[in-house]
């Protein structure tokens, strides 16, 4: 709409998201803004010294995870701050042993980054503010054949392979694979001997 | 033979060790359980629980995370729930495999069956989980009260995190489950008001307020002529496990009707049943301790004081003129304490809440009910409301130029200044804020249109867009031209360059001119600054096509 002074360049709410997944499926999330003085202004009024207020906020807003380790920084003089904290869940397993991530979006504009990392902005509107939210999702080094594809509801999914044995499983499964190569060696050279 | 012993001996082992990492599930009992569950159910917003989709799913019966502490994955997890009564066991989720070390997070939106809103007391109940796997089972529950289907719950935020007013009704979006235009027995109620009170209305098909405004006055008319009188319920204050909040009886609107009587909030509830079955926009405006209802039409507000029916031992009736004109001052009143950034004072917007799928709960059809809505609606024929009431209310309420007349008024904004109500003719309307005048009817007004500069406390766009009237703010300037370089330096962080020169006073107001170049072009404007207790304040007016000249003289006359 309209601006004289102002010929109209609506200028939005800018939040950074970043979900790093560790090899469990869990993953460390950073939330960060900038803003300019008066948005400054009105969060310091809004949350004063209780951030504990931003933890509640962010619960709500991801209820489909459990939130922990919650962790705040603020650097006053540039007018930001940053909340890490680690959410359990975020990847499951399907029925096909595939790896899933729900991006909960449909049709997003999902850029790619490097191998593992993937990048997709939306934007929304909340009390009369656009925000535009940058979120940054980075898959573990271990993951492989990462594709964009589409759960039965229609909404963009991520999926992708990685080994998820712990190392006593994998002490079995490679002890396993010794003892038997051990055993066909064995036999082999006594087969040799006879 | 037996020499091949030893290389037997170690192939079956190793086989065995692999088959057993990888074809046996861990045990059941490696899995760690942690469960989150909300203290309390509102039975009429059942249907709210069990939609993931509503409020962006954080009204879940719980979640569970479920971490593998042990060294070989479980394989064929099922979770499942019960709540004994209330509903049957039902598949939560399957999980192929959770692998050592993973976590899955398992939330239950329970799926509760119509007829919990029959349940009229409060009750504990018990939520029975099931864990399942190929390696084993194993069983969790925890407690929970279901409440009455009349019962609300303020909030649901532990004690301890109880910060502010908006904290200690964190609930409020759920009212709009108690509002229930699809009840049989409310849409029966709205047909016999359209038919015997109105005898016909137009309000959800045409443009015109003044329809809208006459069927806010008719089922104000409707509740006055069958007696209905103010009543209050039980609203009191109680612990539920972490959480302490007021828990109110609130008597749905089939019950208003047929009891023949109502609280503020079952009032403005009904009215909002109504409305809303009648195809408009309603709105609840909340208030400490009071609430009342109105609509949204066109942008606009208007309001009703739906209690002013008080009853005879309450100092008697008030008409539905008086009722519409003390709404409509409280709804000026309602703004500026908006505006003041009071938190206190909110609206339930119905159709945005039912945008986010909060909705109503079903209800039956009822003869009985009926029956008593068809008896009630006998004594209307009387007390039929004039065809033209609402034409009279709304140009008695937008007539005058006064601060305390009521008028059509924008949406609360706390962020924003000012207020519009009536103007000077039918075909100009007032701004009433850090700076007056009246600007013409049609323009539409929006408050802070640009979050970017918080000095922009008000626009109105012509009806071509190409016309534009704005007012500003600029706390702590000394005059004019501080305030002038206040805004210019906000937009050129926007990429906008502002020129402007003084051009002389008139009266009380300083005035400039100037252009301001963007990427959308060349835009000259006027601008007038008067002084104000804390600062600046002005309006500046522009045209993108360079006419309206005849409309900004108009508005610029009125400018005080």
């Amino acid at each position: 709409m309209c601006n004289i002074i102002t010929a109209q360049e609506i200028k939005p709410f800018k939040i950074n998201l970043e979900f790093t997944l560790d090899e469990y499926g869990n993953s460390k999330v950073i939330y960060s803004c900038k803003m300019n003085a008066s948005q400054w202004d009105n969060f310091k009024r809004s949350t004063g010294n209780n951030q504990s207020l931003l933890k509640r906020e962010i619960e709500k807003g991801l209820p489909a995870f459990f939130l922990s380790d919650f962790e705040y920084k603020e650097d006053a003089m540039d007018r930001s701050y940053s909340l890490s904290f680690n959410a359990k869940g975020v990847a499951t397993i399907n029925s096909k042993g595939k790896w899933v991530v729900d991006l909960d979006a449909k049709n997003p504009d999902v850029t790619k980054l490097s191998d593992n990392t993937y990048m997709m902005i939306t934007e929304s509107s909340a009390g009369g503010q656009l925000i535009q939210t940058t979120n940054k999702l980075v898959f573990p080094e271990s993951a492989t054949d990462i594709k964009e594809e589409k759960d039965s509801f229609g909404k963009a999914i991520f999926t992708f392979d990685m080994g998820g044995s712990s190392g006593m499983g994998k002490a079995m499964q490679y002890g396993g694979i010794g003892l038997i190569v051990a055993g066909l060696f064995l036999g082999w050279r006594k087969s040799k001997q006879a | 033979m037996k020499k091949y012993a030893l290389s037997l001996v170690l192939i079956v082992a190793g086989a065995a060790m692999i088959a057993y990492q990888n074809f046996f599930s861990g045990s059941i009992n490696d899995l760690e359980v942690k469960i989150v569950n909300t203290p309390l159910v509102m039975p009429a917003a059942y249907k709210v629980y069990g939609n993931p989709e509503a409020a962006s799913g954080r009204y879940y019966l719980f979640k569970m995370l479920l971490t593998n502490n042990g060294s070989r994955p479980i394989k064929n997890v099922k979770a499942s729930y019960e709540i004994p009564k209330f509903v049957e066991e039902t598949e939560l989720d399957k999980i192929s495999v959770i692998n050592p070390g993973q976590s899955i997070v398992v939330t239950c939106y329970p799926q509760f069956k119509d007829d919990i809103v029959t349940k009229t007391t409060s009750s504990k109940e018990r939520a029975k989980i099931t864990i399942a796997s190929a390696g084993g089972e194993k069983e969790e529950e925890f407690a929970f009260e279901i409440r009455g289907r009349n019962e609300f719950v303020y909030t649901c935020i532990n004690t301890d995190e109880i910060r502010s007013y908006k904290d200690m009704y964190d609930n409020d979006p759920l009212t709009a489950c108690f509002i229930t235009p699809e009840d049989p027995i409310i849409k029966y109620y709205t047909q016999q008001i359209q038919q015997k009170v109105l005898k016909g209305e137009t309000a959800s098909v045409t443009n015109d307020p003044k329809e809208a405004v006459r069927f806010l006055l008719g089922v104000y008319q409707a509740t006055n002529i069958s007696g209905m009188v103010y009543s209050g319920t039980s609203g009191v204050p109680s612990k539920l496990d972490d959480v302490q909040s007021i828990i109110q009886s609130v008597r749905l609107p089939r019950e208003v009707v047929t009891g023949n009587t109502g609280l503020c909030i079952e009032l403005s509830i009904l009215y909002a049943s109504v409305l809303m079955n009648a195809g408009l926009d309603p709105i609840i405006y909340l208030i400490p301790g009071h609430a009342y209802p109105g609509i949204k039409f066109q942008g606009q507000y208007y309001a009703i004081e739906a209690t002013a029916i008080n009853g005879d031992g309450l100092g008697g009736r008030g008409t539905a003129e008086q009722a519409f004109e003390k709404g409509m001052k409280q709804l000026n009143e309602f703004i500026k304490a908006a505006q003041m950034g009071d938190e206190r004072y909110n609206i339930i917007d119905v159709r945005e809440l039912n945008a986010q799928q909060i909705r109503p709960m079903e209800l039956k059809d009822d003869q009985f009910m009926r029956e008593k809505v068809e008896k009630i609606a006998t004594a209307w024929e009387s007390g039929a409301l004039p065809a033209n009431a609402g034409g009279t209310m709304v140009a008695a309420n937008t007539a005058g130029n006064n601060n305390d007349g009521g008028g059509s008024v924008p949406p609360p904004n706390p962020d924003g200044g000012g207020n519009s109500g009536g103007g000077g003719n039918s075909n100009m309307l007032a701004y009433n804020g850090v700076v007056s005048f009246s600007y013409p009817r049609g323009w539409q007004g929006m408050r802070s249109p640009n979050p970017g500069v918080p000095q922009l406390v008000y626009a109105f766009v012509s009806p071509d867009q190409q016309g534009y009237l704005q007012v500003y703010s600029v706390p702590g300037a000394a005059n004019g031209n501080q305030a002038m370089q206040a805004i210019q330096q906000q937009l050129y962080a926007q990429g906008q360059e502002v020129q402007f020169q003084n051009a002389g006073s008139n009266g009380n107001f300083q005035m400039f001119q100037g252009m301001t170049t963007s990427d959308y072009g060349q835009l000259p404007w006027q601008a007038y600054f008067k002084k104000t207790g804390s600062g600046m304040a002005g309006l500046v007016v522009a045209s993108q096509s360079g006419g309206h000249n005849g409309v900004f003289q108009q508005v610029l006359s009125t400018l005080r």
